[in-house]
């Protein structure tokens, strides 16, 4: 038998059901590729209401090999998350054009449920995750509509009636059980098959290099990077510097790292967990950022295994954070860092100028040395410079164009942010044969809205200086960003922009805090909950989770319970009109018997009006209307009585307000 | 021989009857009203719930490898509603009363109408409920409280009482995972007459009137009187009235109230008993067209005379079910 065309209604509700499902994926589908699916929606839509046909051949496959072309110009590697779910979205919608009965539109519903984990993969926000009940619920009244028999449908307004009386409690009622299920399916510790490790594309954070303007895009960013939840007391804003990759190399336009081969740990300072009993201990929950940095307070003493202190200081883990990721660490805010373990080397490394880049720069410098001043002096000229000779901070600088691009920003444009700062700063330091070194990484933090943790953004990315001040000595922080706009380090980021009044208007800020506190939550309650977590759980139930009897009990006892909870819920309803008057009736009695009427079991709803109006004169008429209808509904069998019932109830309850 | 093996069978089906009511319950007969329980819904995934079963499976199997949270949530969510569905499959045939069978006479060849009424015993609305008779799915909802026909053309093959085969109801509310259905073997029959003979054979000649004490031919009742029209052979003019009304006007051909047509079985000749019976209707119909008073002569009964509505049925029952075992 073939299966019947789908009636407008039924195509109506799986295009709406689809496009629900495809709305999370435009977030990170590239938008062209997005634009593309969603006119071929639109004009399939508007093309089904006219007449019922599939699209011809010579429409569909140019479409077919649009698509493939797209996705592997766009992503390369077709096997690729990103390009396997780009590729499978295309693929629905191309199906959906020439899907015109109904088991094609069933098997368009699973695709499209199928498409709402594969979401997950992109984006586990909880924004997101609470959006997604949408489409999930969208594609089961979708089902619920297309598996309807022919003709058993009415209008519109009684089939959104249906869809809220039958099926939204059906669904709601299902919750439940997913989060029993949920808490309750042990995970697996390793996967089956392939690494959990896989890549997470198109991650905004901190970059690999630093080319002034490249952080301009960051401070616009406010998505969290990291929170942080302080064991004891957290040390004020200004002081939290975390560091991340140390730049070295400066070619006269760009800062990059400096590989160390062989060289991986730092001096003195010990990993793992060897924090000294003054350091401050905390816990980060780190965003996924598709990189091998980890974050920690500088000097980091303590951190997790698997992550190794570089010679530069920061911390590297051998896997790239591609989910929400949890550590703890330890640091030392007063210590600093060695010099590393060939410091004649280093040193030539650090004190390197790209040639005859910047004359203007270096002779500004060597006229500080020309003067006598040791490199503590140096440093405080050059921030005397900055302070004095009008520089401004901004997010959006003066583009720097020339060849000689530092002198440029300290001679001439004058305003820049972070980088600028901290670039014209080191060129400054090494002119003046004082090794230095940027450091990028975020300053800073937001504290919570109930003070439990701090948020650390994208916006609160950061690049500051170290200098080595004497040859046996240890690297000095300075932050020439602090000489110019002192407020960038002691408020943080927040504050600047051009979006000032938003970002400084009280409500808005007390928002922002409090649905980052939600995600705060919802991180560690649901998209951090591991194999470990889950034996925390069982573990404070009692339940050995490794004794598959004990976890078997549970499953079955939990599954077993809540069916009896539901089919309680949906067996044992009474019909509705009787169970409705007897309902009201008890509401009925039961103010009464706060009134200080009590009812007796033996006496009928006319006799104990009766009573119960001698005791309560004045509310005589509300009691005999309430008893009455009650009455007729009772024993006169008149349906139309519960109407009734119900308006001299409300009454009665107005009139006998305590 | 035989008769051993028919009577093993026949004890067989007796206890089994007796123990396993649910498995033989399309084999006999109920009496109205049946109410659907648990004892006789029957409920397996459909096609789609398997195929819908091994997406999850994909789904649930990816997220819990990848350790990816909300995949994870949203495998199971769709898991859940599968299980709530389940319930509600059933829930959704579970205490439906086939309240009533309606069925009208029909005659042998065309199709019997029998519209099987369903009332939902606990006052819920019911969606999507499908009857499936032979080749024919029909399909209905219920709102609260109400009853609803489930109309079902069943095909009239001869004469007598016709009795439906088991009637399945079936549904796949709400989401089409699962598939419940019930066999209704209900205790209805439409009468069958037999099919009206074709081309039609003239009536019988009114016995001769005088035997009757007929009324004379110049004696004109105005009231069987009517207007001429082509055709109509001018022996039949009655003329003295036409002249008085100064249009001509015709005697009618009914007859009298005195007349009377014997349609006697016995004086067909030639035919074996159905086609009898089959002219027989044919004339019931043709005198009852022409508002003849008649009379039905079977072996071993006599209808009438009489004529109307009433007696129309009368004979045609008695035609339906000649030598048939009543009910």
């Amino acid at each position: 038998m073939r299966a019947p065309v789908l009636s407008p209604r039924q195509f109506d509700w799986l295009l709406i059901a689809f496009g629900a499902t495809l709305a999370p994926h435009l977030l990170w589908l590239p938008p062209l590729y997005g634009l593309m699916l969603g006119t071929i929606l639109v004009l399939r839509y508007v093309q089904r209401r006219r007449y019922v046909r599939a699209w011809p051949g010579w429409i569909k496959f140019p479409l077919l090999i649009a698509v493939i072309a797209f996705v592997i110009a766009e992503f390369g590697n077709p096997l690729a998350r990103q390009a396997g779910s780009a590729a499978l979205i295309g693929l629905t919608v191309l199906k959906l054009i020439e899907s015109e009965n109904r088991s094609d539109g069933l098997r368009a519903l699973l695709v499209c449920l199928f498409l709402n984990s594969v979401q997950f993969l992109f984006d586990q926000s909880l924004l997101v995750t609470v959006y997604m009940l949408l489409p999930t619920f969208l594609v089961f009244i979708a089902m619920n509509e297309l598996v309807a028999p022919p003709g058993t449908r009415g209008g519109i307004a009684g089939e959104f009636a249906r869809i809220g009386r039958e099926l939204v409690p059906l669904l709601l009622i299902t919750l439940p059980l997913t989060a029993f299920l949920f808490v309750s399916v042990p995970r697996l510790e390793t996967p089956l098959w392939g690494t959990r490790d896989n890549r997470w594309e198109a991650r905004t954070g901190l970059g690999d290099e630093m080319r002034p303007g490249s952080i301009t895009e960051l401070h616009a960013d406010d998505s969290p990077v990291m929170r942080v939840t302080f064991d004891g007391p957290a040390p004020p804003t200004q002081q939290m510097y975390w560091r991340g990759p140390v730049l070295v190399n400066f070619d006269g336009e760009v800062w990059r790292r400096r590989a160390w081969p062989g060289a991986t740990h730092v001096g003195e300072i010990k990993g793992p967990q060897s924090g000294g009993p003054n350091d401050l201990r905390y816990e980060v929950m780190l965003e996924p950022t598709d990189r091998n940095w980890v974050f920690a307070l500088d000097v980091a003493t303590g951190f997790p295994d698997g992550v190794k202190q570089q010679v530069e200081g920061h911390l590297l883990r051998s896997q790239r954070v591609t989910s929400v990721w949890a550590y703890r660490a330890a640091s030392n805010l007063r210590a600093s860092l060695p010099q590393g373990p060939a410091p004649s080397v280093y040193r030539g490394e650090t004190l390197r100028l790209p040639a005859q880049l910047n004359p203007q720069s270096l002779a500004l410098a060597q006229s500080w040395v020309a003067q006598g001043a040791d490199p503590t002096q140096i440093v405080a000229q050059a921030l005397q410079f900055f302070r004095t000779q009008g520089f401004s901070y901004t997010l959006v600088p003066t583009p720097l164009v020339g060849r000689h691009r530092v002198d440029e920003f300290l001679f001439e444009t004058r305003n820049g942010f972070c980088e600028h700062y901290s670039q014209a700063f080191v060129v400054l330091m090494r002119a003046a044969g004082i090794p230095a070194r940027v450091v990028t990484g975020y300053m800073g933090g937001e504290r919570s809205s109930n003070g439990a943790y701090y948020i650390v953004r994208n916006a609160d990315a950061h690049a500051w200086a170290e200098v080595l001040l004497s040859d046996d000595g240890t690297w000095t922080r300075i932050d020439p960003t602090a000489a110019v706009a002192p407020d960038r380090i002691s408020l943080g980021s927040g504050t600047f922009g051009d979006d000032s009044y938003f970002r400084n208007n009280h409500w808005w800020k007390a928002i922002r805090l409090q649905t980052d506190a939600l995600q705060h939550w919802f991180n560690s309650m649901v998209v951090r909950f591991d194999t470990l977590r889950q034996r925390e759980f069982f573990a404070n139930l009692g339940i050995d989770p490794s004794d598959w009897r004990q976890l078997g009990a549970w499953m079955a006892g939990g599954i077993a319970a809540l069916a009896l909870a539901m089919s309680l819920w949906m067996f044992d309803r009474r019909p509705t009109s009787v169970d409705l008057a007897q309902r009201r009736y008890r509401r009925f009695l039961k103010r009464l018997q706060q009134l200080g009427v009590g009812s007796n079991p033996a006496e009928g709803p006319m006799d104990f009006a009766e009573r119960a109006s001698l005791q309560l004169p004045h509310l005589r008429a509300a009691i005999f209307a309430v008893s009455d209808a009650y009455a007729r509904l009772r024993y006169a069998d008149d349906p139309e009585a519960i109407v009734q019932l119900n308006s001299a109830l409300l009454d009665f309850l107005k009139s006998a307000k305590p | 021989m035989r008769a051993v093996l028919q009577q093993a069978r026949v004890r067989l089906w007796r206890e089994l009857d007796r123990r396993l009511p649910s498995l033989t319950r399309r084999h006999r007969f109920e009496a109205l009203p049946i109410t659907l329980n648990q004892r006789r819904i029957y409920i397996v995934p459909s096609g789609f719930g398997l195929l819908f079963a091994v997406m999850l499976f994909a789904i649930l199997a990816g997220a819990l490898n990848y350790n990816n949270n909300g995949a994870l949530l949203f495998g199971f969510l769709p898991v859940s509603l599968a299980v709530v569905s389940m319930h509600q499959t059933f829930r959704n045939l579970n205490h439906l009363r086939l309240v009533h069978v309606q069925a009208d006479p029909v005659f042998c060849g065309q199709n019997a109408l029998f519209a099987f009424q369903f009332h939902a015993s606990d006052e819920r609305p019911r969606f999507g409920i499908t009857g499936r008779y032979g080749d024919v799915f029909r399909h209905i909802d219920i709102k609260q409280g109400e009853t609803r026909s489930l109309d079902v053309p069943v095909p009239a093959l001869e004469r007598g009482w016709l009795s439906p085969e088991p009637l399945r109801v079936s549904t796949v509310w709400p989401f089409g995972l699962f598939f419940a259905w019930s066999y209704l073997h209900s205790q209805s029959k439409a009468l069958v007459y037999p099919r009206p003979e074709s081309p039609p054979h003239p009536l019988p000649k009114v016995p001769d009137p005088g035997r009757l004490g007929g009324s004379d031919p110049g004696d004109e009742d105005l009231r069987s009187l009517r207007d001429y029209t082509t055709g109509d052979s001018p022996r039949m003019i009655a003329w003295k009235a036409s002249a008085r009304i100064g249009e001509p006007l015709v005697r009618q051909l009914e007859v009298p109230r005195a007349r009377e047509t014997v349609l006697d079985f016995e004086r067909i000749s030639g035919l074996d008993v159905e086609r009898k019976l089959s002219r027989l209707t044919r004339w019931v119909l043709d005198a009852d067209q022409a508002g003849l008073r008649y009379r039905l002569d079977l072996p071993g009964q006599r209808i009438g005379p009489d004529q109307g509505h009433a007696h129309r049925l009368r004979c045609l029952k008695a035609l339906a079910l000649y030598a048939r075992a009543s009910s």
